[in-house]
C-alpha cells in the first residue's frame, strides 16, 4: 500500500513521488469541488478549504517537506488549471503562512488536529487579507479582518474535525 | 518539564501576538486632528492636520512659518532680507536661493508682471507702512527707470548675495506661498496625508479630508453681488487669490491698490479685481496670482496657454465677469455664470 | 495520533481555549474596524488606490467602470449599490450582495476595484461644506 509506512526504513524515492502524486490529485479533486459550488458570502474569500484536509492530514503521517511539496503543487496546478495568476498568489500566500502555522503547532503538540486547523484556517485568511492590502492599497478591506477570523475558525472547526476522523481510520488501517 | 514550558511560552507568543495585532490596528486607526491659529507674515494664519500625532507636526510647522517670517521681513532689523536691503548684500541660505529662483522664474514666466524689485515703488506709495500717498509722477518714472535695470546677482547656499545700487527686494507676494511649500515638506516627512493650510487666504489643501473627500475651497467675492465667486473640490492644491480689495486707499475719489504694475509704478489697471491661482506648486501660484493680476485676462489666458500644465485660474474682471481655465472646469461650482477658457 | 499519545481531554480543553481567545480576538477587533452603521448616501468607487469616481445611491443607474484589468458593470438601484457584471475571472464581486451601509465595501480583487459607501455630509446638505476662502 501507498500508504505503508515501515518504521525505521526510509520510503523509496518511487514509493514517495506515488505517494505526492495521488494526494495532490486528491487536493486538486477537493479543489476543484470547492471551485464548481461557490458559496454567496457577504465578505469575499470565505471558504472551507477542503483541500487543507490533505495538507493537515498529511502534517500527521508525512514528512512536513513532503506536505509543503503537495500543498504547493495543488496551489500551482489548481490555479493554472481554473484560476489566474492572481488566484495563485492569493493561494500561495495563505496556504503557505497557513501551513507554517499547522506545523509549528502541531510540533508544538500544544493542540488536536481541530486547534491546528482552526489556526491554520485564521492564518490562512490573515495572510490573503494581508496581500489583498497590500496589492489593493488600500486599508479599506481591514473591516472584514474580524468575518474573516471567525471564517477561519469556522471552517478550520470543520476540517479539524473531519481530518480526526480521517487520522482514525488511516492509523489503524495503516500505521498500527 | 522544559517541553511543558514550551507550550506555556507558545501560547503566551501568540496572546502576545494577537495584542500586538489589535495595538496596531487600534494606532492605524488612531489618527486625531489637530488645529492651530497664529500670526505671522502680517496675517492671521491657521494650519489643520490630521494623522498620527498631529499636534508635533502643526507646531512644528508654525515654528517654521515664524522662522521665516522672522527671515524674510521687510522691517524687522534681524532680518536677513532687511540686511540685504540695507547694506545690498548678504549672505545666501537655502531658503533665499529657492526664493531667488522660483522669482526669477515666474518674472520670466510673466514677463516681468512679478517683480521682487519692486518694493521701493511699493514703499514710495507707501504700502509697507500705513502712510500712503500718491507719489509724483516724475518719482515714479526714475524708480521704474532704476527697476529695469535692477540686478540681483546670486549663486549658492553659503555665497554671498547682492543688489545693484538702488534695489531692494521684498518676498511678499511669494512668500506665504513658500510657507505653505514648507509647511507641505513638513507634514510630508510627518507622513500626514491629509491637512489643511490657511495663511491668510493662501490655501494649500494637501491630501483629502479625514473622511476622504475632497477639499472645497471658496473663492471670496470681492464685491457684494455675491458670497463667493464659486467652490473648487480639490485636494493636494494650492489655491492662492490675489485681489485690489485686499489693501488699497482712497486719495480725491480715486482708488489705488496694492498690486503695483512693475512697467508703469502704478497700481495695475488690468481689468481684473481678483486673480485666483491653482497650483500644485505653492509657490509659483503666490507669485503668478500678482503677476496675473497685473498682466489682465488676455496676457493670464497667453501665459497659461503655454504653461496650462503648471497652473489653472480664475479671473474676476471688474464689470463682474468671471472666466476660468479648462484645467479646473470640472472642480468648480458657482452660481454665476462663467466663461470657460480653452486652450 | 502520534508514538507518544497524549491525553484527548487536555488537547480538548486547549482546543476549546483556542476557540474561545480567538473569537474573543474577533470580538475585539470587530467595533475597533467596523464603520458601518448608518444609511450611506454616496459610493466611492476607487481603482488601485485611486479615487475613480463618487456615485450618488438615491440616484438609479447602471453604468461601466473600465479599469486596466477588466470592466465591471455597477448597478445602483433603490439607494443600493452592486457589482452586476465583470469579466474577472472570480466573479466574487458579482456574487456580493447590494450594500448600502456607510462603511460597507465591494471589492474586486483582480481588478484591484473597491466600492465603498460613505455618507457624504456636503451632499445631504446641498451646499457643499467649505473648508477654507481663498481671498
Amino acid at each position: 500500500m501507498l500508504l505503508q509506512n515501515n518504521p525505521g526504513k526510509r520510503k523509496t524515492p518511487a514509493v514517495l513521488v506515488a505517494q505526492s502524486g495521488v494526494l495532490i490529485a486528491l487536493a486538486l479533486v477537493f479543489s476543484y469541488v470547492e471551485h464548481l459550488i461557490p458559496i454567496p458570502t457577504p465578505v469575499p474569500g470565505i471558504k472551507i478549504g477542503l483541500a487543507n484536509l490533505v495538507s493537515l492530514t498529511g502534517l500527521f503521517f508525512l514528512h512536513p517537506a513532503q506536505v509543503f511539496i503537495i500543498l504547493v503543487s495543488r496551489i500551482l496546478l489548481a490555479g493554472l488549471m481554473f484560476g489566474n495568476m492572481s488566484t495563485i498568489i492569493y493561494s500561495l500566500a495563505g496556504g503557505v503562512v497557513s501551513f507554517l502555522i499547522m506545523y509549528l503547532f502541531k510540533r508544538l503538540k500544544l493542540f488536536s488536529a481541530t486547534g491546528i486547523s482552526m489556526l491554520g484556517g485564521v492564518f490562512h485568511n490573515l495572510a490573503q487579507l494581508s496581500v489583498a492590502c497590500i496589492i489593493l492599497s488600500s486599508t479599506s478591506l481591514l473591516m472584514y479582518l474580524p468575518v474573516l477570523i471567525i471564517a477561519g475558525v469556522v471552517s478550520g472547526l470543520l476540517i479539524g474535525t473531519v481530518t480526526e476522523l480521517v487520522s482514525k481510520t488511516v492509523q489503524k488501517n495503516f500505521y498500527s | 518539564m522544559i517541553r511543558k514550558n514550551i507550550k506555556i511560552i507558545a501560547l503566551c507568543a501568540l496572546v502576545i501576538l494577537t495584542v500586538c495585532v489589535a495595538l496596531i490596528l487600534r494606532t492605524l486607526r488612531h489618527e486625531s486632528t489637530y488645529e492651530t491659529s497664529f500670526f505671522a507674515m502680517d496675517t492671521f494664519m491657521s494650519v489643520k492636520a490630521t494623522g498620527h500625532n498631529p499636534k508635533a507636526s502643526v507646531e512644528a510647522v508654525r515654528d517654521a512659518i515664524m522662522a521665516l517670517d522672522n527671515d524674510l521681513s521687510v522691517t524687522n532689523p534681524e532680518s536677513i532680507v532687511y540686511r540685504l536691503n540695507e547694506t545690498g548684500a548678504c549672505v545666501a541660505d537655502d531658503d533665499l536661493i529657492f526664493l531667488l529662483n522660483k522669482s526669477a522664474e515666474a518674472r520670466e514666466l510673466s514677463n516681468g508682471a512679478f517683480n521682487i524689485s519692486v518694493y521701493p515703488i511699493m514703499k514710495e506709495w507707501g504700502f509697507t507702512g500705513n502712510e500712503f500717498k500718491v507719489p509724483e509722477e516724475a518719482v515714479l518714472n526714475d524708480l521704474c527707470k532704476a527697476l529695469s535695470v535692477a540686478e540681483i546677482s546670486y549663486t549658492n547656499s553659503g555665497e554671498p548675495v547682492k543688489l545693484s545700487e538702488g534695489t531692494m527686494i521684498d518676498f511678499g507676494g511669494i512668500a506665504k506661498g513658500y510657507a505653505s511649500k514648507i509647511a507641505g515638506d513638513i507634514f510630508a516627512g510627518h507622513k500626514i496625508k491629509s491637512a489643511l493650510i490657511n495663511l491668510g487666504g493662501n490655501v494649500y489643501a494637501i491630501g483629502k479630508k479625514p473622511d476622504g473627500s475632497l477639499w472645497n475651497v471658496a473663492v471670496n467675492s470681492p464685491d457684494e453681488t455675491h458670497k463667493y465667486l464659486g467652490i473648487l473640490s480639490l485636494s493636494d492644491k494650492a489655491v492662492i487669490t490675489s485681489g485690489g480689495y485686499e489693501r488699497y486707499f482712497e486719495k480725491e475719489g480715486v482708488i489705488y491698490h496694492h498690486i503695483i504694475d512693475p512697467s508703469t509704478g502704478y497700481p495695475a489697471r488690468s481689468g481684473a479685481q481678483s486673480v485666483t491661482i491653482v497650483s500644485d506648486d505653492p509657490t509659483l501660484a503666490d507669485a503668478l496670482s500678482t503677476a496675473l493680476f497685473v498682466m489682465g485676462l488676455d496676457g493670464a489666458a497667453e501665459l497659461w496657454r503655454s504653461n496650462s500644465a503648471l497652473f489653472d485660474f480664475i479671473f474676476y474682471d471688474d464689470k463682474g465677469n468671471l472666466f476660468i481655465t479648462e484645467g479646473v472646469k470640472d472642480v468648480f461650482s458657482s452660481d454665476i455664470a462663467f466663461e470657460v477658457i480653452q486652450k | 495520533m502520534s508514538s507518544r499519545p497524549i491525553s484527548l481531554s487536555k488537547l480538548s480543553k486547549n482546543n476549546l481555549i483556542l476557540f474561545v481567545c480567538l473569537i474573543l480576538v474577533a470580538g475585539v477587533l470587530y467595533p475597533l474596524l467596523n464603520r458601518s452603521g448608518s444609511e450611506g448616501s454616496v459610493a466611492v468607487i476607487e481603482i488601485d488606490g485611486e479615487e475613480y469616481t463618487r456615485v450618488d445611491l438615491s440616484q438609479d443607474t447602471v453604468f461601466t467602470v473600465p479599469t486596466p484589468a477588466g470592466i465591471n458593470t455597477v448597478k445602483v438601484s433603490n439607494h443600493e449599490i452592486s457589482v452586476e457584471s465583470a469579466d474577472c475571472p472570480d466573479k466574487i464581486c458579482v456574487n456580493q450582495a447590494a450594500i448600502h451601509q456607510s462603511g460597507e465595501i465591494i471589492v474586486c480583487l483582480p481588478h484591484k476595484l473597491v466600492i465603498t459607501v460613505i455618507t457624504d455630509t456636503a451632499k445631504e446638505s446641498e451646499e457643499p461644506q467649505i473648508d477654507a476662502v481663498t481671498e
